[in-house]
Parts: structure tokens; C-alpha cells; sequence
């Protein structure tokens, strides 16, 4: 089966991460790991805010929303702008790279502009929610040739929807939902458009049709090699 | 005509069916050939705001239902017209995909205790690939907006996540289609125009029953 969390055709099996997902103790393990300075600074306020450093409430995954009603989708909404922060910084230093020429850079650079705005509505919804917005991460990726940024593109792109897919409905506000919707298929364009550029299939979910979801636990392994510390 | 052209294209699309779902759709098609696609989502949004409750989730699956219907119908003119090449590749896929789509989404309809809607009888106005493509990623932008209107509107959040792995995948389509069409795959920032009072007041006429 396809992991919901890269571009679809790498087979990696029942891997760690779905242990991860399926075994409280490793996702405490794993929580607290982040937790006590694996992460930048404001990775871990993300996760604080999101529970993740509190045995009793730190299941966002599993069991329900990290906390119930507005403090919940506050939460959530910090967590997806720290995804939109980490790909308008990658999409930043693509460009800066030089590396990309041709319809890849016209993407990247359509692209990277939607995550601005992602994160600048994002940021401007906490704030009209009576949140504090997650701080911005120092980042790091690795930007070595055309071909591994395009596939690293694919596979950031296609967590974004996966991590937009798992949160949906556990969103309580009906105008952070829509928001998160309509950002949502954004994602998955991108990373369709992205999946073609590199030769894979746009729908990598098989006949099925249907996408796959990523936990937030999932999503925040996933990306942790990103984050400078 | 443009191809590419939403109010060229949807308003030549003929829904024939009787259920309110089908006339829901009529209306989303037509603000979508007025408005551009970003206005069918908070179309939709306000159709099914109407509801008080109850039945509501159910409206919206039923609705859900017959906008797959219309897809795999669109997909199956494809085939008859004749495609080759990426196209028909994607187009092969993207018809097993809505087929799928159909049954989840009438067993869904089922699992609530609600009778799935009759399919309407679908025309499109393709005649060969270039239409087909053209049509198709306005159908598919429409259907993405579409669904991101009626989202909030979902009380269960069991079926709102299955809605979601669903619009995902419209989205994956309308992206490839549009790159068929050296079209932009992502056009805009947010897949649903959020201020678009002066659309829903033009629109209001349609979702009249």
C-alpha cells in the first residue's frame, strides 16, 4: 500500500511511522522526543499548544481533537501554519538555488506564492481568533540537483494535503473549516501537478480514489528533518 | 467557443432529473458559467445552509452523489469520443476513480438510513479530446468547489472526513486535466472564493425550488 505521505510509489511498507501511529507508548516516546529539544524552539511551542507534551491530552491523532472546541482549532490552525511556513521557506530556497529552470521553476514559483498566502491567512486567523500564531522555523533541505528537488517538492507537497486531510474533521469552527478546505485541494494540486513533473501518478491512491489522511504525529516526523535546531 | 471557457462550456451542460439534488447541481452549473467556479462553493454553501437540520448530511450526500454521477458520465463520453495518449491514460483512471466514488457514496448515503438519488440523464458537449479536456477540468474545478461549499455544512464528522479523501482526489483531477490543457494547475491560492455576496445574490433565483 501506498504511503499517504510521499509522492506514491516508493513501497515502504508498514514502516515505523504507522507503528508509530498505532502504538500509544512510541507516540508518547516520540512526543517527548520533540518535545525536550530535538525541535526548534517554536516547533516545540506548536507542539505545547497542540497538547503534545501532556500524556493525558497529547493524542491529536487518535483520539479526537487535542482539546475540544476553540482552543483545539487554534491548535490546529498553528499546526497547519507551521506547514505553510515550512513550505514557503522551501519553495524560498529553491528559487534561491538557482537549481530549478523552465515550467519546474514557473511551478515552484506559483507555488511557493500560494504558501505565502496560506501562512499570511493562516497567521491573520489565529489572531482574529484571539490566538498567539506559531513562530516561524528555522529550516534546512537538502537542494542538491533539478531531481531531488522535485521529488522532495512531490513529497512535501503531497504530506500537506495528507496533514490538511487528517485534521478536516476534527475542526470545530465553520469558517476555520473552509478555510482549511479550500486550502486543502490547493495542496492537492500541487502535488498532483508535482507527482506528473516527476513522472508519477497525480491520484496515487489506486482505483479506489480515495486520499489518505496523516496524523499530526506522522506529519511532524516527517518534517523534523527539516527543521534546524 | 473557448474550450476553456467555464461560461462557454458548463452552460452547454444538460442535467435532465427531477430530485433536488439534480436541481442543486443545475444552479451550481449555472453561478459556475456566470461566476467562475469559485463561486459554485459558496453556492452551495448557502444551498444547503437552507436545511434545518436532521436530513441535512444526507442532502449533501445525496448531492454529493449525483455530481459523481455526472463525472462518471462525463468520463464515459471520453471513451466514446475517443482519446489517446496521457489523456486517455488519465482519463481511464479517473473513470474508475468516480465509479468508486459512486458506490462509497451510495453506501454512505445507505449506512445514514437515507435512499440514494436517481441518476439524472447527463449531455456534454464534447465531441472529440480538446473538448473533453476543456470541459473536464471545468467540471472537475467545479466540482472541488462544490464540495469545499458544503463541507462546513456536514454535522458528521465521520462523513466529512470521507467527503474529504474524496474532494482530494477531484482536485488531483482537475490539476491533471488542467495541465492537459497548458493550464495552470492551481490557478489561485484558496480553492473557493470566501467574499462572494454579490455572486450568491445574483445566484439566489437558482436554488429556489
Amino acid at each position: 500500500m501506498d504511503s499517504p505521505i510521499t509522492s506514491g510509489t516508493e513501497d515502504e511498507g508498514p514502516g515505523a511511522l504507522e507503528r508509530l501511529a498505532r502504538d500509544p507508548s512510541s507516540r508518547k516516546r516520540f512526543l517527548k522526543s520533540v518535545g525536550t529539544g530535538a525541535a526548534a524552539g517554536s516547533f516545540s511551542l506548536l507542539l505545547a499548544a497542540c497538547g503534545g507534551d501532556d500524556e493525558e491530552a497529547g493524542r491529536p491523532g487518535e483520539d479526537g481533537p487535542p482539546s475540544s472546541g476553540a482552543s483545539g482549532d487554534l491548535a490546529i490552525v498553528n499546526y497547519a501554519l507551521t506547514l505553510e511556513f515550512l513550505e514557503t521557506s522551501f519553495y524560498d530556497k529553491v528559487l534561491e538555488s538557482g537549481m530549478l529552470a523552465g515550467p519546474a521553476e514557473e511551478l515552484a514559483k506559483t507555488f511557493g506564492e500560494h504558501e505565502r498566502e496560506h501562512a499570511d491567512s493562516l497567521r491573520s486567523l489565529v489572531e482574529e481568533k484571539g490566538g498567539k500564531p506559531a513562530a516561524e522555523p528555522e529550516t534546512t533541505f537538502p537542494l542538491e540537483s533539478e531531481k531531488e528537488i522535485l521529488a522532495l517538492a512531490a513529497t512535501v507537497e503531497n504530506l500537506g494535503a495528507a496533514a490538511y486531510l487528517g485534521q478536516a474533521a476534527k475542526i470545530q469552527d465553520e469558517e476555520i473549516l473552509a478555510m482549511a478546505l479550500s486550502i486543502h485541494t490547493v495542496e492537492a494540486r500541487h502535488a498532483a501537478a508535482l507527482n506528473i513533473l516527476i513522472g508519477k501518478d497525480p491520484v496515487p491512491f489506486g482505483s479506489a480514489g480515495v486520499a489518505k489522511p496523516a496524523e499530526m504525529e506522522q506529519v511532524l516526523q516527517m518534517v523534523m528533518p527539516f527543521i534546524a535546531s | 467557443m473557448n474550450p476553456h471557457s467555464p461560461a462557454g462550456t458548463l452552460r452547454a451542460v444538460s442535467i435532465d432529473g427531477m430530485t433536488r439534488s439534480a436541481f442543486i447541481l443545475r444552479g451550481a452549473m449555472a453561478t459556475g458559467a456566470l461566476y467562475g467556479a469559485g463561486a459554485v462553493g459558496p453556492y452551495v454553501a448557502r444551498a444547503f445552509g437552507q436545511d434545518d437540520g436532521g436530513e441535512g448530511d444526507l442532502e449533501i450526500l445525496n448531492f454529493a452523489l449525483t455530481l459523481q454521477y455526472l463525472e462518471v458520465e462525463f468520463y464515459k463520453r471520453g471513451m466514446e469520443v475517443g482519446l489517446d495518449g496521457d489523456v486517455k491514460k488519465l482519463a481511464t483512471g479517473f473513470l474508475e476513480q468516480e465509479q468508486a466514488h459512486v458506490a462509497a457514496v451510495t453506501q454512505a448515503v445507505m449506512d445514514g438510513g437515507g435512499t440514494p438519488v436517481k441518476e439524472p440523464t447527463f449531455e456534454f458537449p464534447v465531441e472529440d479530446q480538446g473538448s473533453f479536456v476543456g470541459l473536464g477540468m471545468t467540471l472537475e474545478d467545479t466540482g472541488v468547489s462544490a464540495f469545499n461549499g458544503a463541507g462546513p455544512k456536514i454535522t458528521n464528522p465521520e462523513v466529512l472526513a470521507a467527503a474529504g479523501t474524496i474532494v482530494q482526489v477531484e482536485a488531483r483531477h482537475a490539476a491533471a486535466l488542467r495541465l492537459a490543457a497548458d493550464q495552470e494547475p492551481a490557478p489561485v491560492a484558496f480553492d473557493e472564493t470566501l467574499e462572494m455576496n454579490d455572486a450568491l445574490e445574483a445566484a439566489e433565483p437558482f436554488i429556489k425550488e
